[in-house]
């Protein structure tokens, strides 16, 4: 090679990185005229509801997906210079840490209040509830009774001893959960239950479809998951052996967690993004939310899908938001010390 | 020019212990995840490390050192799994598992893990032995023969421990890619330290304690890094000349079916299943319509991230293996590992480490000039995280190449009347051209599959290929992750098989 060709070489690098850095921000920058949303919801980009409210109100939406807790990284670092106008999260603790660090504005308006039941907002309106989702018990159609296991203590019965099969502790809606059941129960009942739990030696697997296709395959009779995920296996298999049992229906009812929204503090179009959350909680875009993934609206009023709606209505009750995100650590720890890995 | 650069990668990363100042009481509400952390994280290790051991080494002897039908393709057909992510394999092994009478509960299992990093890794382990074994010099196996020995023995007590910093170094890589490794052990419910780490930032929301068990995590790779050094002592391995290595023996009969049907189950087992049923999952999602959002813009950001970082990587490696050549010194040899620890963090560590920092000094810019956010908003940041993450694959391989190349030829080259541009030019280059390509393709494939960083860092509208199987996999939506996955899978091959291309010609 002679030393020319080095030359060439190098500068030709060099302009890969500087022409490629250039192109990326230029494709990537987009106009300032958009409505930013940052939403860990995963099905971000299919989301009827989204799109259509840009068609609506002729704006242009991006959707930025990504974890909550580092959507939350993100907004911190970025401060007042942040593109994003819409936070959107999948459980509640997340909303209540992106407001007490001061990340969201609040909003007020008849509509939202008419729309989004009190429990499932925040009384100052820095967030609101978009979907509900139940986290409750799953049998087997063919070998449990419907009666045979109806609230969450149940499932520490000796009788489920090796048929008990749980997601991960690693997951957040496992955490909600206990965090929540602490804040409302107190940690020594909660502890109790678990270790009850944890006497049955649950199998423990990596996902709430696996713990129902664990379930449906006979290698447990119960379980504990979202009810949206059983709704999607029925979608594609109407004869699909498990069945939710909607438990604690004679106590506070079945845990409801959400997933939900709020107008970023740092947005330059609070007005657009005051519109955008009145436009995803009105009753008509609810039923879309519902139909499209199997969740509930935040109105109880709103029908779920058939799948869903087949095994009835039931009595709600919806995590205690502030309540739970105090408690998110004492659950981290509980869950450790009991042994749900 | 050496510290520069290093205290440039690695300066972030004083964000992981600077937690213990910032709260210095985080993690002890947490230490009840500590034992089971470094319990699981150990038996990992130790596992992980014997496997790669003796499958790799093992595989490469076999190539090296017998003949049997079809070596010249087995021989580069077992470099193919360095292509497979482990989370995209894990995936196909959990679904797998029913149909050949594994039960779910025995793959999500300490050996399970120990299997599945095992079966991605090996090439780490193989690539290195096999081009080591195929360095040595003959006359050495040729006189332990003489001595009476048999030829397994030869191989056993002469040619492995002589290529003993090459396995021991193909190991260190290995284990550096299970610590950093999130998705593989979330998805088998294994509780190491990556795990911990998630479940005090994610679920707990501390993000100091989870900096804290960082910290930990960087002094085991420290550790790892320290042991290996440590293997080879002083003393030096570098065998002059003497003849090419002796003719591979000729198996026959059932040794030589053995050695065809052992690989080439291997292979199918670790690439091609997981390629069928990903093939299989991928047309079923055409059909059906369930593309991954904006696909073609994802694929696109992929390859242009992964390309720009083969420029910028081997370029700052480069930098590095030259600046420790000019100087011998203790400092520039210390710099040079500092630059490279970051290689068994996970990503989503490196990304904090990097937003941390970044993010103040973007404030500070834009309160001065009014830019706006000028590093954390674009690429810039993203290319600082993968800098930190991935520049010890470039360093390895680069240095490994230029210290190949003997300092008298340096001098000869000069005495002659070359400066230095000159000698790089037409002397340096030409030989190390294939490191730095090595260098490159590894940190390609690497880009491709990266996932936190690039999931924190990326600007709007950056999502990549990577991104998207995540996006579809925490839904459980596994018919439509398997379009991108099959892509990242793909485009993965293509490096490797420039690989072995490259180490064929190298190879006598």
């Amino acid at each position: 090679m002679s030393r020319r060709t080095l030359v060439v070489v190098a500068a030709l690098a060099a302009l890969l990185i500087v022409g490629g850095f250039v192109g990326i921000v230029i494709a990537t920058s987009g106009d300032d005229d958009e409505l930013v949303i940052y939403s860990a919801r995963s099905h971000y980009g299919e989301e009827e509801p989204f799109e259509t409210f840009g068609e609506a109100q002729d704006v242009e939406t991006r959707i930025f997906g990504g974890e909550a807790p580092e959507l939350y990284e993100r907004l911190r670092s970025e401060g007042d210079e942040t593109d994003a106008d819409v936070l959107v999260t999948v459980d509640a603790a997340n909303l209540w840490r992106a407001e007490q660090a001061g990340l969201l504005r609040p909003i007020r308006s008849a509509a939202l209040e008419r729309d989004v039941p009190a429990d499932l907002r925040d009384p100052k309106g820095h967030w609101y509830g978009l979907t509900v989702r139940a986290r409750t018990i799953m049998r087997s159609k063919d070998r449990v009774a419907p009666d045979a296991v109806t609230t969450y203590a149940g499932l520490g019965d000796p009788r489920w001893k090796g048929r008990l099969c749980l997601r991960s502790g690693t997951s957040d809606y496992n955490i909600s959960f206990v965090a929540d059941r602490i804040a409302k129960y107190g940690e020594p009942a909660t502890r109790r239950m678990l270790e009850r739990w944890m006497a049955n030696d649950p199998t423990i697997l990596g996902s709430d479809v696996d713990v129902l296709e664990a379930i449906a395959a006979g290698d447990c009779d119960v379980g504990l998951t979202n009810s949206y995920y059983l709704g999607r296996e029925l979608e594609d298999d109407p004869d699909f052996p498990v069945a939710p049992v909607w438990a604690d229906q004679q106590g506070r009812g079945t845990h409801l967690n959400l997933s939900g929204l709020g107008v970023v503090a740092a947005t330059d179009r609070p007005g657009q993004a005051k519109r955008l959350v009145e436009y995803l909680t009105a009753p008509e875009q609810q039923r879309v939310f519902a139909a499209n993934n199997h969740e509930f609206g935040v109105d109880s009023g709103v029908e779920p899908t058939p799948e869903i709606a087949q095994f009835g209505r039931f009595k709600r009750d919806p995590i205690d938001v502030p309540g739970a995100g105090r408690h998110q650590a004492d659950a981290v720890r509980m869950m450790n010390q009991v042994g749900w890995d | 020019m050496t510290i520069l650069v290093a205290v440039a990668v690695a300066g972030p990363l004083i964000v992981l212990p600077a937690s213990f100042v910032a709260s210095p009481g985080a993690l002890s509400d947490f230490s009840g995840l500590l034992p089971n952390a470094l319990e699981e994280t150990l038996v990992l290790l130790v596992g992980v490390g014997a496997g790669t051991l003796v499958l790799g080494t093992g595989l490469a002897a076999l190539v090296s050192f017998c003949d049997f039908p079809g070596r010249r393709w087995i021989e580069w057909a077992l470099v193919l799994p360095l292509a497979m992510p482990g989370y995209v394999f894990t995936l196909f092994a959990l679904g797998a598992s029913d149909r050949v009478g594994l039960s779910i509960t025995t793959v999500r299992s300490s050996l399970g893990a120990v299997a599945i990093f095992t079966l991605v890794l090996y090439p780490y382990v193989y690539l290195l032995a096999r081009a080591a074994f195929l360095s040595q010099a003959g006359d050495l196996l040729e006189a332990a023969r003489g001595l009476g020995m048999s030829r397994g023995q030869a191989i056993l007590r002469i040619a492995v421990p002589l290529a003993r910093p090459a396995i021991v170094g193909g190991v260190a890589l290995a284990l550096m890619e299970t610590l950093a490794d999130f998705g593989t052990v979330n998805l088998l419910g294994m509780q190491t330290f990556t795990n911990a780490i998630y479940k005090v930032w994610f679920g707990a929301f501390d993000r100091d304690a989870a900096l804290q068990l960082g910290t930990m995590l960087m002094t085991i790779t420290l550790l790892l890094l320290a042991l290996e050094r440590f293997s080879r002592g002083r003393a030096r391995y570098g065998q002059g000349g003497g003849r090419a290595a002796e003719a591979p023996v000729r198996l026959r009969g059932m040794a030589a079916a053995a050695a065809v049907a052992g690989p080439l189950l291997l292979v199918s087992a670790v690439v091609l299943a997981p390629l069928a049923q990903l093939g299989v999952w991928s047309v079923d999602s055409i059909r059906d319509g369930l593309l991954a959002p904006e696909f073609g813009t994802a694929a696109r950001n992929s390859l242009l991230l992964a390309g720009m970082s083969i420029a910028l990587e081997v370029g700052v490696a480069l930098l590095l293996a030259y600046g420790r050549r000019a100087s011998s010194s203790r400092t520039s040899a210390a710099a040079v590992r500092v630059a490279t620890i970051g290689y068994g963090l996970p990503g989503s560590v490196v990304a904090v480490a990097v937003i941390v920092p970044l993010g103040w000094l973007d404030h500070r810019l834009d309160d001065t000039a009014g830019v706006g956010l000028l590093l954390t908003g674009t690429v810039i940041g993203l290319f600082v995280a993968y800098t930190v993450r991935f520049l010890a694959l470039a360093f390895q391989s680069v240095d490994t190449g230029l210290e190949r190349v003997p300092r008298s030829l340096d001098e000869a080259a000069r005495g002659l009347g070359s400066d230095r541009l000159d000698v790089l030019a037409r002397v340096h280059v030409p030989l190390i051209a294939p490191a730095l390509l090595t260098a490159g393709l590894l940190v390609f494939t690497e880009v491709m599959k990266e996932l936190p960083a690039t999931l924190l860092l990326r600007p709007l509208g950056g999502d990549t290929l990577a991104i998207a199987v995540w996006q579809a996999t925490t839904e459980s939506l596994y018919e439509t992750a398997a379009l991108p996955a099959l892509l990242i899978v793909l485009v993965g091959l293509i490096p490797v098989g420039v690989l072995i291309r490259l180490s064929r010609r190298v190879a006598p």
